[in-house]
């Protein structure tokens, strides 16, 4: 064999590995990094009951968990309170199909007043990846107020605009106040 | 773990080439006809299937290989073997099982010197594996720790699987006793087409190995022992 086919043909061989290396887009998976999927949160936007088209915020916005001592966490950076909330991305519980908040305001036209809400949803897990494990999203949403609770509600109405709570993006729940 | 195991590989390989030039220096007086070279099935087990079965808890495997020779430099190869991979991450526990079956060609390029047969090579393989993967465990990945969290134990196994991949080989195999050759060899894969469990993934395809979630490319190593049954010359 004659050495120039010798080395063409390394030459080849060594292009295809290379070739299949590069197309790789090797990178380290084994790590969870923040730009990945996470369990979705449902987004609730506070709209006027008088002209039901305008968002109004609300005051001093505090909502908890029934049960719990601390409060949700209202955005992305953590807060648990807000002092003009219009829209508030709130979590839902992974283990049951019922995840009941208290909705706290301090304004003067209400005072210090505490509604209860129901939400209501099936669930279902999708994959994400072998580092993050799987994220949850939520089906069938359903919200109302506890009527008994209390005698004076802040809170007139609720609509589910969007059912389905697999994405930030969307409004799932308009609370008319 | 890992790095004995390449420690083990170089050994191999090393051992190969002393070996080569040992053979090298008996030369034999010139001889103006051509060498007649032999032909026959080589057949063997893949030890390092075995050596991370003995070292890696979460591994079991097995492994065949065999080479036909065709023509002077050409051997029609492959590779079958049985694999299953119990891994366990943060947010995930799964197990792979299956067997898989890889064939294709082997081109040496080594010159050899008379009667000396060993190959310096690369290969091309297509390979075949036919898997189950079972979900034993997960749990959610949240960007808030407000809510507990839970894990979610399931022992959902979907089975029927298949993947299919291409596959280059370069390695070394070499005669260190009559028929008996020693094989190193490292791997290059690229996956073709794979059938993914509803709601998980190939996280791991027996014969392919670990798959990474950004690309289709898989990487992998053998070394083993091979028996040539002699069938003819020429």
């Amino acid at each position: 064999m004659l050495p120039v086919s010798f080395l063409m043909k390394k030459k080849f061989f060594f292009a295809l590995f290379i070739l299949l290396l590069a197309s790789s887009g090797c990178e380290r998976d084994d790590l969870c990094t923040p730009d990945q999927e996470t369990s979705s949160r449902m987004v609730v936007v506070f709209k006027d009951l008088l002209s039901p088209d305008t968002v109004k915020p609300v005051e001093n916005l505090r909502v908890r968990v029934l049960g719990a001592s601390e409060f949700a966490p209202l955005d992305f950076e953590g807060s648990t309170s807000l002092e003009m909330a219009d829209t508030v991305y709130i979590p839902l519980r992974n283990f049951d199909d019922l995840t009941i908040y208290d909705f706290e305001t301090d304004n003067e036209e209400d005072g210090f007043n505490i509604d209860r809400l129901n939400f209501s949803y099936t669930r279902e897990d999708e994959f994400v990846s072998r580092a993050c494990g799987f994220k949850i999203n939520y089906n069938d949403l359903g919200a109302s107020r506890q009527e008994e609770f209390p005698d004076q509600p802040w809170i007139f109405n609720i609509e589910v605009l969007d059912s389905t709570v697999n994405n930030r993006n969307e409004v799932h729940v308009e609370i008319f106040h | 773990m890992k790095c004995m195991l390449r420690y083990f590989t170089s050994l191999l390989i090393l051992s190969g080439v002393c070996l080569c030039s040992a053979q090298q220096e008996a030369e034999k007086p010139i001889d103006s006809l051509r060498t007649q070279k032999k032909y026959g099935l080589r057949v063997g087990i893949d030890a390092a299937s075995l050596a991370r079965t003995v070292l890696d808890d979460r591994f079991t495997g097995f492994q065949i290989m065999g080479d036909y020779r065709f023509t002077d430099d050409i051997y029609f190869a492959a590779e079958l073997g049985n694999e299953t991979f119990d891994e366990s991450y943060e947010r995930v526990d799964f197990e792979t099982s299956g067997s898989f079956l890889k064939g294709g060609i082997d081109y040496n390029f080594y010159d050899n010197w008379l009667e000396m047969d060993n190959m310096i090579y690369a290969g091309a393989r297509i390979g075949y594996a036919n898997m189950s993967q079972t979900l034993k465990r997960y749990s959610y990945n949240t960007d808030n720790t407000y809510l507990p969290s839970r894990n979610v134990f399931t022992n959902q196994e979907t089975t029927g699987l298949s993947a299919v991949w291409f596959e280059l080989q370069a390695g070394i195999k070499v005669e260190v006793l009559n028929n008996l050759y020693l094989v190193a060899n490292v791997q290059l894969r690229r996956m073709i087409t794979e059938t993914i469990p509803d709601g998980f993934d190939n996280l791991y395809v027996p014969g392919f190995g670990r798959t990474y979630d950004n690309g289709n490319v898989g990487s992998g190593y053998s070394y083993g022992i091979l028996y040539r049954i002699p069938l003819y010359k020429k």
